[in-house]
């Protein structure tokens, strides 16, 4: 028998809980969140307005879980529950319907085809297949894809706020110099609302960043003491970009067929470099990288002639925000001291 | 999955249903929604969590003007 512990039980008795094991069938224009986490969780109305989102993940591994931030989104939900549906119009910014190619993932374009058979677990749709379909659609329509594809779901440290994960919504830091410092937003502030919604974990803050403008202002409120503080977030160009995404499954399928890692300073100044450049881990044999010709320890630093990253995120960032599926590549690598320039397609 | 210790509980309640709906030991040619149904039609189950059925979380939460807990696990 199914029972919670730590008194999570307790928790959610509340609550109708429902368990779904695959994504065949969801309308991910909905039930839309960080498709590459292993355990997300929705609160929500019969009526599928949503109240708020738990389950969020940094590169660095999993320390926005915990159960005590559990227990404390599934109170500020059910608060959210009682007050509704006078409350919904406040409720606007959390349920804006994501822009996917189609709802279900087996009718997107870029998954057609792979999920045929409807047993389970052969023609099973994880979730990191979600962003698969959704960025291979855009792909197949010849576009670059967006920051928004890239860059996920951001944690709010990307606009310099730190929130303690045992409570999710109180702010432990605030990085110098960041839009959060800017806005004036101070530590042991508490984030009541984000975009005019009531903010319930730190997983509701990044799905109003995901939907945040790639510039523009994002307006939150806090509540310092007694206080509450209305203030804006100037979102600048770029903002999403300081996040790593390296570490997400889904991104296999954006990569090139090789896997990168950094360059210590001794191996830069040997290839010639004074920065940039970044190595290859691996280069599956049969994939687009290895079929080109590409081994493991090459230096890459050069493609077009545009200085190569250090980042790999930045590496994948590039190759599918300048270039597009089908087209040429002229990569300049350094192998055993020695510059020798490899060609591919954009696979 | 994540492993921290913030996150065994969780863990341990999708185990404990896993087993729970193991321990049916439901005919290997059973269709995905036979499959639900039965595991739901276990009171002892169905008290809890609903399995992998979003419409009848959906009518039971109208039934008893309960909010929803959906987790993608």
């Amino acid at each position: 028998m199914a029972r919670l512990a730590d008194g999570l039980d307790e928790a959610t008795k509340d609550f109708v809980c429902v368990r779904i094991i695959q994504m065949r069938g969801v309308d991910t224009s909905v039930f839309n969140f960080d498709f590459d986490l292993s355990w997300a969780g929705f609160f929500m109305n019969a009526d599928m307005t949503v109240y708020g989102r738990y389950g969020s993940r940094r590169d660095q591994g999993d320390s926005q879980f915990s159960t005590a931030g559990l227990k404390e989104a599934l109170a500020r939900a059910l608060e959210i529950h009682k007050g509704y549906p006078a409350n919904k119009p406040s409720l606007a910014s959390k349920n804006v319907k994501a822009p996917v190619p189609a709802k279900e993932p087996e009718n997107m374009p870029g998954l057609k085809g792979m999920f045929q058979t409807p047993d389970i677990p052969k023609g099973c749709i994880h979730c990191h297949h979600v962003w698969k379909g959704i960025r291979r659609s855009v792909m197949a329509a010849k576009k670059p894809l967006p920051d928004s594809l890239l860059w996920v779901y951001p944690m709010p440290d990307t606009v310099g706020l730190t929130i303690d994960p045992a409570d999710g919504a109180r702010v432990s830091a605030v990085a110098a110099g960041s839009p959060a410092a800017k806005a004036g937003v101070q530590a042991d502030d508490v984030v009541a609302t984000v975009g005019g919604a009531p903010l319930v974990s730190i997983a509701d803050f990044q799905f109003a960043l995901q939907n945040a403008p790639d510039q523009g202002p994002l307006r939150i409120e806090v509540r310092r003491g007694s206080e509450k503080k209305a203030m804006t977030l100037a979102l600048p160009a770029g903002w999403r970009r300081d996040a790593d995404f390296s570490w997400r499954s889904s991104t296999g399928d954006i990569r090139i067929g090789m896997q990168l890692e950094p360059l210590a300073d001794d191996e830069r100044k040997a290839a010639g470099l004074k920065s940039g450049g970044i190595k290859v881990k691996a280069a599956w044999p049969k994939g687009p990288a290895g079929m080109a010709g590409f081994q493991p320890g090459d230096i890459l630093t050069t493609v077009n002639g545009q200085a190569v990253p250090e980042r790999e995120t930045d590496f994948v960032a590039m190759i599918r925000q300048k270039y597009l599926p089908g087209q040429k590549l002229k990569i300049a690598v350094v192998r055993g001291g020695k510059r020798q320039e490899l060609d591919m397609n954009v696979p | 999955m994540p492993s921290t210790h913030h996150l065994r509980p969780i863990a341990f309640s999708s185990l404990a249903l896993l087993l729970a709906v193991s321990a049916l030991r439901l005919p290997a040619g059973d269709s995905p929604q036979e499959k639900r149904d039965k595991i739901n039609d276990r009171t002892e189950i169905a008290a809890t969590w609903i399995y992998d059925d979003l419409p009848a979380a959906v009518a039971r939460a109208k039934r008893e003007n309960k909010p929803i807990l959906a987790v993608f696990r």
